[in-house]
């Protein structure tokens, strides 16, 4: 099974990763939207009307594809993504639903992250203190995946290695918000 | 999949001395199952060949009366071995699932600790002052399905030969390699730290390591200082601007 996401499937996650809450209805009118924008590109079967079954499907098969890429970027890294602890393992399930994964690389002795972004693809973070070197690329970096997912600009001014982690626990804290309202 | 941006940062490790989990692969699991699939295979393959060559030989020569006695125990013969072999099976699934989940491995700066166990629960610590030899090891089971083991030597082990005396095993690790490596390393920061080195087998003398820990941690500390400095100079720089509208000639 291939990794990478249809334009469809693309347009799904996105809004899913923007807001895990959204109604299926919604995404399917975004959609729509959005393929009649590309009318002219695409052949007769896109401009046909968008039903929830429709969506479901395309959401199931994008974030079976994020997982399986995720998995298979951690193995051909030579990851290791064990739990570390029994409170781990649900944080790491609402994070691989959201395109992240981390795990640990033993031949550098750190911490590795996995990330899938709509817009760039799949990125691989080893955890470090910024330099002036990587500083702005880390920047770009958590700025993109945390516009993806619906939150506020990062700080410059405190460290990025901090924020990633910190924008990883507002993801999880959303999620579980949300189911809790649900 | 597309090219993957790797984003390396600087050359800075983690704080040292934070214990690391490490949980047996799923693929451990499947490995089991297959060698049970294989074992049944075998052994019912290998009943059937000895019933038929009975049958052939003497059921053959028997009355009808007789054979169809016979043939009725091989039947009900057939039918218990069968539903003793699908308890088993039962048993070993569930068995082995609750197995490889209590599997633990923890690698400290000072020992090895390795949880096993569902009945009997075991908890062996391994300090690295006792470690002799580490090996690994990757059968053709084991690479057919991705994993491999390390095993820990130690003096105190209780096999007959050499071989024999692996104290404690890892197994159905799926980065083998890189856990033989880490656990290789940790070692020799060990011997460094207290002045003994043991012989490990195939690898040559113990790396001056306390230098090289403190070679990182001044460069950790240079590098942040260096952060800390460009961000003061850039707030230098706007006041000195700010400063500069300020001034007036008198």
């Amino acid at each position: 099974m291939t990794t990478q996401l249809s334009d469809s499937e693309q347009i799904v996650i996105r809004e899913i990763f923007k807001d895990p809450q959204i109604s299926l209805e919604g995404i399917a009118v975004i959609l729509e939207r959005e393929r009649k924008k590309r009318k002219e590109k695409e052949d007769q079967r896109f401009q046909k009307k968008v039903d929830v079954r429709t969506v479901s499907k395309f959401k199931s098969v994008g974030l079976k594809k994020i997982r399986n890429g995720l998995k298979e970027l951690a193995d051909t890294s030579r990851l290791d993504v064990s739990i570390q602890d029994d409170l781990e393992e649900e944080k790491l399930e609402v994070l691989q639903r959201n395109g992240i994964l981390y795990g640990h690389d033993f031949r550098i002795d750190r911490k590795v992250y996995i990330f899938y972004t709509v817009k760039e693809g799949y990125f691989l973070w080893q955890e470090h203190v910024c330099n002036v070197k990587c500083q702005d690329q880390c920047y770009e970096i958590l700025d993109l995946i945390r516009k993806e997912h619906g939150l506020d600009e990062p700080n410059k001014n405190e460290l990025i290695r901090e924020q990633f982690k910190e924008t990883f626990d507002e993801i999880v804290k959303r999620e579980k918000q949300g189911m809790k309202e649900e | 999949m597309n090219e993957v941006k790797i984003i390396k940062g600087s050359d800075i490790p983690p704080p040292p001395g934070e214990p690391r989990i490490i949980r047996p692969n799923k693929n451990l699991l499947w490995k089991n199952y297959f060698l049970y699939v294989l074992v049944f295979i075998i052994f019912t393959a290998s009943l059937i060949i000895i019933f038929t060559l009975f049958d052939f030989f003497l059921v053959s020569n028997l009355d009808i009366s007789r054979r169809d006695v016979l043939l009725q125990a091989f039947f009900w013969m057939g039918a218990i071995y069968m539903a003793i072999w699908f308890v088993i099976t039962i048993v070993y699934i569930i068995g082995m699932q609750i197995y490889v989940k209590s599997m633990l491995f923890i690698v400290h700066g000072h020992e090895i600790v390795v949880h096993k166990g569902v009945i009997n629960k075991s908890e062996k610590h391994v300090p690295y002052r006792t470690v002799t030899n580490i090996n690994m090891k990757t059968g053709p089971f084991d690479r057919l399905f991705g994993i491999g083991s390390i095993e820990i030597q130690t003096a105190g082990g209780k096999g007959y030969s050499l071989d024999e005396t692996a104290e404690e095993k890892l197994e159905g690790i799926k980065v083998y390699r890189e856990v033989r490596d880490y656990i290789l390393t940790q070692l020799r920061q060990f011997q460094a730290a207290n002045g003994t080195v043991i012989a490990l087998k195939g690898e040559e003398e113990p790396i001056e390591s306390i230098p090289l820990q403190m070679l990182s941690e001044l460069k950790e500390i240079k590098i942040l200082m260096s952060t800390r400095l460009e961000g003061m100079e850039s707030k230098l720089e706007e006041l000195d601007k700010k400063l500069e509208k300020f001034q007036r000639p008198y």
